[in-house]
């Protein structure tokens, strides 16, 4: 199935000024996501994928870091080179974004019919209680007048997060950002909140890129599936053939690590080491230190992202140097 | 045969205050005639959502809060037997977040000597010579799998992983019998996690550990754990050999969590 692309990101770099010295967050990556599909961006603390997402919005703080090369097309315009009226109209209209913790993304002292009131009058420029309402029933929240007067206090997380999902949708987004939407929620509320995004992706004909380091219960939701790993993509591919066949031993590492409810050998399979830091990333593949299968050139020549598979339109690409083939 | 540890009819409430003199608003019964007994040896997991009173629980079993009904037996002995000091070298735990349960002010070897010496003083009436403690923390920290250069570092110098094997060296200094983990990964990388988890499998074997594993993660203690007992509102609703519960849940509230497991880690 061959889709439209939504968002198209080209070689890009980007610095963050850690102690007064710059250091690389995000290097070459290139990733595309289509209409209409859900894109999961995996990977550890520090590995870039917030600071990609960020990149998309522009939303990096402006001293603190510096995007070096490369270009990010959203909708067919550059975002880089967008004036305040294209980014205003970017954020939170066309572009909407979730976190973690919704709690610290709602104001404590208003009530959430008028955070969400708020919203709608930005875009729409008139308050609209029914409007709100509906929003709130959209999201599947019991009782929306009582939740309309509700304080974000008075509200279970997963229904907090139920709220901005209400407020991010309220502008009918062509993309919603989702930053490890259900990492603060209990299991069974973090599927329920799945569903629901899931249900209003398909529903509103929106793309969602989710951001997660869940490689299990979030990740599996998603279409396509990509692999961070120190400020690199290092495997991306459809969701159900990445998770069953990894390629990239990182990949492989985390996939064979995580333990299955039933224990089947004495010991899971893991991978050594810990992600490096920022200012001291290995030379070559950033990975070849924790790999298993590291070999002559890993240490010297950082692989590059190539595809693999026999068609042309294949969506699978790993960067390693077990992987020969075209670049893509 | 007289189990190791042993909670019977616990019972906990919390009170819920509020309003401008802090008067009483409300009570959260967070545990509700909880009864449970390890054995020594055993491996135990203990699985709920959040406010099913698995982590209250373990604060008590391990002597951080003390329970409104019910009481808690060593070796068959009430608690109230025993000091401070010899509770500690019966059961310790560790938590969630090592970086908020390692004091940043003090280096790793601070850490661990005070630790360290709080046992010498219960098991040889007096605390350790500088030199013995220095030692045996070098030891402690290899147990965990970290090099001795970590002795000069702060808890802010270490990734999560090296911090929360910290925590774990801390808590064995008191050569406990009982080590209570409550989610020792959920806040470590993932590349982290499973590292921790067969650590904590080496050590039970290496120092005889009976492990009591607290998660949400059915994943997690189902993997540490060959017994589980399902925690939903302060009570257990499920319990049995790991395989049983896994394989053939009875509860409803079971197969919910289960359902939430995703298919390629069942």
């Amino acid at each position: 199935m061959t889709r439209d692309s939504l968002v198209r990101i080209e070689h890009l770099d980007i610095d963050y000024r850690q102690h007064g010295v710059w250091v690389p967050v995000v290097r070459d990556v290139s990733f595309e996501l289509r209409e209409r599909e859900m894109v999961s961006l995996v990977g550890e603390s520090g590995c870039g994928k917030t600071t990609l997402a960020l990149s998309i919005l522009r939303l990096l703080p402006e001293r603190e870091s510096a995007v070096r090369g490369g270009r990010i097309l959203f909708d067919g315009s550059d975002v880089l080179r967008m004036d305040p009226d294209g980014l205003r109209s970017l954020r939170g209209g066309r572009i909407s974004m979730i976190f973690q913790d919704p709690f610290s993304s709602l104001n404590p002292v208003l009530t959430v019919g008028e955070q969400v009131e708020e919203v709608l009058e930005c875009h729409e420029g008139r308050r609209d209680p029914a409007r709100v309402k509906s929003l709130l029933e959209r999201v599947v929240l019991p009782d929306p007048s009582r939740i309309y007067s509700s304080f974000p206090h008075q509200l279970s997380g997963g229904q907090r997060q139920r709220v901005m999902i209400a407020m991010a949708i309220a502008s009918s987004p062509k993309l919603l950002i989702a930053d490890e939407p259900t990492t603060a929620l209990d299991v069974t509320v973090q599927k329920e909140i799945l569903d629901l995004l899931t249900r209003l992706q398909d529903e509103l004909g929106m793309s969602v890129l989710l951001i997660t380091h869940n490689l299990g219960l979030v990740a599996e939701r998603s279409h396509r599936l990509a692999v961070m790993y120190s400020g690199r993509l290092v495997e991306s591919g459809e969701t159900a053939a990445v998770l069953a066949s990894p390629r990239h031993p990182y990949t492989q590492g985390l996939i064979q690590s995580l333990p299955r409810i039933r224990r089947t050998g004495s010991r899971l399979p893991m991978l050594p080491g810990q992600p490096p830091e920022l200012s001291r990333i290995p030379s070559g593949c950033a990975f070849h230190p924790r790999c298993a299968k590291v070999f002559a050139p890993c240490s010297r020549e950082i692989p590059p992202l190539k595809k693999m598979g026999s068609s042309p339109d294949s969506d699978e690409a790993v960067a390693c140097h077990l992987f020969g083939g075209p670049a893509s | 045969m007289t189990s190791l540890l042993e909670a019977e009819d616990i019972t906990k409430d919390f009170h819920i205050e509020g309003g401008l003199f802090r008067r009483r608003r409300g009570t959260v019964r967070a545990l509700d005639r909880v009864t449970l007994a390890l054995n020594a040896g055993d491996s135990v997991g203990l699985v709920g959502e959040s406010g099913s009173g698995k982590t209250t629980l373990a604060k008590i079993l391990t002597g951080l809060l003390s329970p409104d009904g019910g009481r808690v037996l060593w070796e068959g002995r009430p608690a109230a037997d025993y000091s401070r000091a010899q509770w500690a070298g019966h059961v310790q735990m560790i938590f969630q977040d090592p970086s908020s349960s390692l004091n940043p002010k003090l280096t790793v070897r601070t850490l661990l000597t005070e630790a360290l010496d709080v046992k010498h003083r219960r098991t040889e009436g007096r605390g350790g010579s500088t030199g013995t403690l220095r030692d045996e923390a070098g030891v402690l920290l290899s147990s965990v799998g970290l090099s001795p250069e970590f002795l000069r570092s702060y808890p802010h110098q270490l990734s999560g992983g090296q911090k929360q094997r910290v925590a774990i060296a801390r808590a064995l200094a008191a050569e406990p019998r009982v080590l209570v983990a409550d989610e020792p990964v959920s806040a470590l990388d993932l590349s982290i996690q499973a590292q921790i988890l067969n650590l904590l499998l080496d050590l039970k074997d290496r120092y005889s550990l009976t492990l009591l594993v607290i998660s949400h993660d059915l994943a997690v203690v189902g993997y540490l754990a060959d017994r589980l007992i399902v925690m939903k509102e302060g009570r257990p609703v499920e319990e049995g050999p790991a395989g049983t519960v896994l394989d053939s849940p009875r509860h409803d509230y079971t197969r919910t969590l289960l359902a939430a497991v995703p298919g390629f880690i069942r």
